[in-house]
């Protein structure tokens, strides 16, 4: 078949570009990568001459899409935990364990479903109380890299609120930086044969008539395109700095002083990865603080230093080298109230153009939304190869999430499916691809799930089926995943 | 493909991943707007009747005959359309063409889309797209023929 040799182009090589070149290419399509600099991984390298220096503060979470797309491909990557007896919090009394504030934040552990169309601020007042509700909004800043956290939607805040401050024992640092992760991912999307175009600036008119998957940040992405793009990102002022060694110095300081509407987070990078600074013997202090628009980088910088004055002193007198700069929509999208991550530029764009980035409709924190959206671009890249390789022009039907769980429940043995409507746009995702569909088998029972959004509401039809008898099957339902591990 | 047939439900998501594009472009180039209901109804034919395959090679022929029985019975209603049995074809056209598609398609009798879409969407030679649609060769020819010149006027409209 000669049409099965047209590749699948992916134009932006950061951290959603590798993560849809290598789906793609998993899945045997030939894929070309357009990087318009001479290096692969985006944000996720620093400067030229420091590359593993990471632009800012960078985690990974353990229970996250990242971590689990690189667990399924058995790719390992050095981790480091937190080290929680060298987490400091600055408040108007000065900096101290963070005891105080842990009791005061006790309430939050109590699940709750947070409203999208309530700012966070509203909601935690309401729900939690003047003071809690105050800490929570600062302490927001950790995860937006936002000046005022407590403005977005509560739904959106609320999930990374307890995914990161109530599950802080799941954050890690990638050690020797996130180029460790882009080096890795290169190395693996050149092993399965993806063909790396560094310096390869595509414009508008030199667009491949073929499955392309649009990895660049939104605003090249709506010049690329030639359509309007856009979601509300953060502008975050960043200072690292490199200092003669000191032990005696906290791992994380979290700046919330009241004059701030958010949080100035301080990090000793190589507090939990020692190897931060590769061949320098120094510290890395890396630091970023969510600013206004209004806010200039020497304003931004002086209150980040203020902030290290408190946590860290005599940082001042062994500075060996710094960087201070702002970055804009750089830590991805922030969703405002009333809209959630379903809201933001989708994902398939038609023309068989596919949005992949951190500020794109796809589910999850900072750079997982990246890897969600990559690998549902290349999915639909796939499929959309596949549909030219039969016959381009030809009409074709898409095989939907519902269609697809009716043509199951006519097949498989003692079949239910219970379908429900929430006119709430936000119902969780059940895979990467947000559309959601998942199917899951353990012991003689399966379960498939199918989501679909429309603009009214999201439909969630659930599929259950067993070739065992019903006390059996109810006792299995039971059964705790950790048992008996269903298989996807 | 073997694991599919035992019954086991992730192999026949995998099939559903697998064929799902390729029948619907044939079930969708025949019946039209019902192309939905004919590929939902093709599938579980397919993993129904999985079990009674007995080689695996065989699959794309078998699932194509299938696929080409269902879109007609989807848009003619007919239950009876003889589609008979035929090799699997190696290669896949690339029947590219500036025209609408779908419009042209909507002027030709449902049977005749069939016809069409077996010899230049499957590449099937005449003689196998007779057998499998039950109708003598010359019929195909004549058809093909007809598809043809409405193609070319779409083509000169255009």
């Amino acid at each position: 078949m000669a049409t099965m040799d047209r590749p699948i182009h992916v134009v932006g090589g950061g951290i959603a570009g590798l993560v849809a070149a290598i789906t793609a290419a998993e899945a045997g399509a030939p894929v070309v990568l357009h990087e318009a600099s001479g290096r692969l991984g985006g944000r996720a390298v620093g400067s030229a001459e420091r590359p593993w220096v990471n632009l800012g503060p960078h985690v990974v979470f353990t229970d996250g899409a990242l971590a689990r797309w690189l667990r399924q491909r058995r790719i390992d990557i050095p981790m480091r935990g937190p080290l929680v007896r060298g987490l400091r919090l600055l408040d108007d009394r000065g900096t101290a364990f963070p005891i105080r504030h842990g009791l005061r934040l006790l309430p939050s552990i109590v699940r709750h479903d947070a409203p999208v169309d309530d700012t966070f601020r509203a909601w935690t007042e309401e729900t939690f109380g003047g003071s809690t509700a105050e800490l929570m909004c600062r302490l927001g800043g950790l995860i937006t890299y936002h000046h005022d956290p407590g403005s977005l939607s509560a739904r959106f805040m609320w999930e990374r609120y307890r995914r990161s401050i109530l599950s802080s024992d799941r954050v890690r640092w990638i050690a020797g930086g996130w180029l460790t992760l882009v080096d890795t991912l290169t190395e693996r999307a050149r092993t399965l044969g993806v063909r790396i175009e560094l310096d390869d600036r595509l414009t508008r008119q030199a667009l491949p008539d073929a499955p392309t998957v649009v990895a660049t940040k939104l605003a090249a992405a709506s010049r690329l395109l030639d359509r309007d793009l856009r979601w509300p990102g953060a502008r975050t002022a960043l200072l690292d700095v490199a200092t003669a060694p000191d032990r005696g110095w906290p791992s994380v300081v979290a700046d919330v002083r009241s004059d701030l509407a958010t949080c100035c987070m301080i990090e000793r990078e190589t507090a939990p990865d020692p190897g931060a600074l590769r061949e320098e013997h120094a510290e890395l202090i890396q630091a970023q603080l969510g600013v206004a628009a209004d806010v200039s980088v020497a304003e931004g910088v002086a209150r980040i230093e203020d902030g290290l004055d408190n946590g860290f002193p005599g940082w001042r007198e062994s500075v060996q080298w710094r960087r201070a700069q702002i970055l804009v929509d750089g830590v991805g999208a922030v969703d405002p109230p009333g809209t959630t991550w379903r809201d933001r530029p989708a994902v398939d764009q038609g023309d068989d153009v596919y949005l992949a980035g951190d500020a794109v409709a796809s589910p999850g924190l900072l750079s997982e939304v990246s890897v969600n959206s990559g690998v549902h671009a290349a999915r639909l890249a796939l499929d959309a190869r596949r549909r030219r390789a039969f016959a381009p022009g030809w009409p074709s039907v898409e095989l939907t999430p519902e269609r697809r769980l009716a043509v199951l429940a006519a097949v498989l043995p003692n079949a239910s499916v219970e379908t429900s409507t929430h006119v709430d746009r936000d119902v969780e995702p059940v895979d990467e691809t947000g559309l959601g569909y998942r199917l899951e088998h353990r012991a003689g029972l399966t379960r498939a799930t199918a989501v679909t959004a429309s603009d009214a509401d999201v439909r969630v039809m659930t599929l259950v089926a067993s070739g065992l008898p019903k006390p059996a099957r109810r006792l299995l339902e039971r059964l705790p995943g950790r048992l008996r591990p269903w298989r996807r | 493909m073997r694991a599919a047939q035992r019954g086991d439900p992730l192999a026949m998501d995998a099939l559903l991943t697998e064929l799902a594009p390729w029948v619907g472009r044939i079930c969708s180039s025949i019946a039209l707007d019902k192309g939905d209901d004919a590929m939902q109804e093709t599938l579980i034919s397919v993993l129904k009747n999985l079990p009674t395959l007995r080689e695996p090679a065989a699959l794309r022929g078998w699932v194509r005959r299938i696929a080409v029985r269902q879109a007609l019975r989807a848009v003619t209603g007919d239950r009876s359309v003889p589609v008979a049995d035929v090799p699997e074809a190696a290669t896949v056209p690339d029947f590219e063409t500036s025209v609408d598609v779908r419009e042209t398609l909507k002027k030709l009798s449902p049977q005749r889309r069939a016809v069409l879409v077996l010899r230049y969407l499957e590449d099937l030679s005449e003689q196998e797209v007779a057998e499998m649609m039950g109708t003598p060769e010359g019929t195909v020819k004549s058809g093909l023929f007809r598809a043809r010149e409405t193609f070319r006027d779409q083509w000169r409209e255009a």
